[in-house]
């Protein structure tokens, strides 16, 4: 069966003009994603990973390499204007600030925006707006003016006007970087949902360790190529390359990681509050249990 | 005395209009010398009305406000020179990078404010230092630069005043773990040799936890809760009613005792939880 991304030896490179050496952004990198994969992307401040996201929604062409999006390849030469549109109305994209995303001044006019420019007919438009206000937990506010809502609920907004347009992927390049703690959950909380529910694929990019456990898989890139390719617990058990290449585990992972150095009997790869949890209480129940037969 | 400090300050935003809004509401609270105070709240919580009144930017509609004990309003004509001593390094502030080269626009406020060239060219260097800008990007255009560096040549452009108050607002937003903790350890360094007191706005309890010495919670225009980072995030239950989080680590420490294991110390960053748990197995642990 094929995959619905693949990509081959995927290399960009940006700059290059006036005789100056060009910069390259990411190189030979080769990947595959299936439909209903819920991927989460870590790097350093440029390390290709936003550059991977636009290559992915041909806002940039490869310069090498290719890229195969649900049967179509996308090579450095680039397709027609009807090609990339078809390829972009499978797989849409949710950016870092909320208040650029947003074009009308009512919350169901702007969700309405995408489906329109299909040219979905208009009572289908009706369906749609409510099905995804509703699926991001926004249909009351289907009446209000976007610049009034808060962070989170601003980027819920911007996630329906996604999936109004009935896309198989959703990538969310640090959607979650400008919102408050109770914004960032109800967009990691909608993305979980869309995935698990409406079996959609979702790319998570974020430097939020604690977000990218949520995931099904992470993906981490540093300077251009792929360093990790793992379950959340495979990458996370390795703290030392990911300290190296400038990313961090999350905390509970990192205060197992830091108690073994002192030389604490712990294991690795334990990512949620529960697992670390678990394991610190078997150390300290263990330890108390002594203390009481002295 | 407080080094800055609000006395029941109110701010409508388009009053006597149909669009009136109170940001704030007879909010009091004072910033110590030389400490970093976190300032935490949700979206639409006043905060960012509360930043730009430090520095004179937004005049409150009702209540003063105190820099060493000195109403910064009492003169508007001069409140100019408030802007001088309390530095405001607003969100994302790379934006607002404008001048031909780096060194001239991190030097911009000192030729605003009439300092001689020689004089600039030295304080631009430092400032640069500061934030761990090589002067060799001094002479490149602001556009030449990485996102991280523009973010740092603008806080420089701050420094380079040598502002007795200090405030940021998400000063690390967007960055990389890595980028962050170079950002927040050169602003804690900056305290450390001005002695500045320091007010840091910041969605990232993990910050909060890490780098402050008290921690203010804002929730609908109003002071939820002011107090040591100790005192804060030793009441977990009123951060969550403030729509707020502990750090990550906390909440294994409060899994723990929900459990029945309790730990003592500072649970709610990483160094000190290790440090508890290596003092309840008897280990000893720094702290």
């Amino acid at each position: 069966m094929s995959h619905f991304i693949e990509t081959r030896n995927l290399t960009f490179e940006y700059g290059g003009e006036n005789g100056e050496r060009p910069i390259r952004a990411l190189s030979d990198v080769s990947l595959t994603i299936d439909e209903g994969e819920y991927i989460a992307i870590l790097g350093h401040n440029g390390s290709g990973k936003s550059t991977l996201a636009k290559l992915l929604n041909l806002i940039l062409i490869p310069t090498a390499g290719e890229i195969e999006i649900d049967g179509k390849t996308v090579t450095p030469e680039g397709l027609s204007d009807d090609e990339v549109f078809d390829v972009r109305r499978k797989i849409g994209m949710v950016f870092q600030n909320p208040d650029n995303q947003l074009v009308a001044t009512v919350v169901e006019e702007d969700v309405a925006f995408g489906p329109e420019n299909l040219g979905v007919p208009r009572e289908e438009i009706r369906e749609r707006i409510d099905a995804a206000l509703a699926t991001v937990g926004m249909t009351e506010y289907a009446r209000h003016a976007p610049h009034k809502l808060s962070g989170g609920q601003k980027q819920r907004v911007a996630i329906a006007g996604i999936i109004a347009m009935m896309p198989k992927c959703i990538v969310f390049d640090e959607s979650t970087a400008m919102l408050d703690p109770r914004g960032r959950r109800e967009v990691t909380d909608t993305m979980e949902k869309l995935n698990r529910e409406n079996g959609m694929t979702i790319l998570h990019i974020t430097h939020y360790m604690e977000e990218a456990a949520r995931a099904d898989r992470v993906i981490v890139i540093s300077d251009g190529r792929i360093l990790m390719d793992g379950t959340p617990r495979e990458v996370f058990s390795r703290v030392e390359p990911l300290l190296a290449c400038g990313l961090e585990a999350p905390q509970g992972t990192e205060l197992l990681y830091e108690l073994s150095l002192c030389g604490l009997p712990l294991p690795t790869g334990r990512i949620t509050v529960e697992e670390c949890a678990d394991a610190l209480e078997k150390l300290l129940s263990g330890k108390q249990g002594k203390t009481r037969d002295v | 005395m407080y080094k800055l400090e609000l006395k029941d300050v109110t701010h409508i935003y388009g009053a006597r209009t149909p669009f009136e809004k109170c940001a704030l509401r007879s909010v009091s609270i004072g910033f110590e010398t030389g400490l970093v105070t976190g300032l935490i709240g949700h979206t639409g919580s006043g905060k960012s009305t509360l930043v730009q009144m430090l520095n004179g930017l937004i005049r409150p509609t009702k209540g003063t406000i105190l820099l060493d004990g000195q109403d910064i309003w009492e003169k508007p004509r001069e409140i100019r020179s408030v802007r001088f001593r309390v530095g405001l390094v607003m969100q994302y502030p790379e934006y607002q990078l404008f001048d031909e080269t780096v060194g001239r626009d991190i030097g911009f406020a000192l030729r605003n404010k009439g300092v001689p060239e020689e004089t600039i060219k030295e304080k631009v260097i430092e400032a640069a230092e500061k934030v761990g800008l090589s002067p060799a990007l001094l002479s490149k255009s602001p556009f030449d630069l990485s996102g991280g560096q523009r973010r740092r040549a603008a806080i420089a452009g701050v420094l380079v005043m040598d502002p007795e108050v200090l405030v940021l607002d998400e000063p690390a937003a967007g960055l990389d773990p890595r980028g962050r903790a170079e950002i927040l350890g050169y602003l804690y360094r900056y305290r450390e040799t001005n002695g500045a007191t320091v007010i840091l706005v910041s969605h990232s309890m993990e910050d909060m936890a890490q780098y402050c010495d008290r921690v203010a919670v804002m929730r609908d225009g109003e002071v939820y809760a002011e107090g040591t980072t100790d005192e804060i995030f030793s009441d977990p239950d009123r951060l969550f009613n403030a729509g707020m989080d502990v750090p990550e680590v906390m909440k294994i420490a409060l899994e723990l005792k929900k459990r029945g294991v309790s730990l003592d110390g500072k649970l709610y960053t990483v160094e000190g939880m290790r440090d508890a748990v290596l003092r309840a197995l008897g280990k000893g642990g720094n702290g």
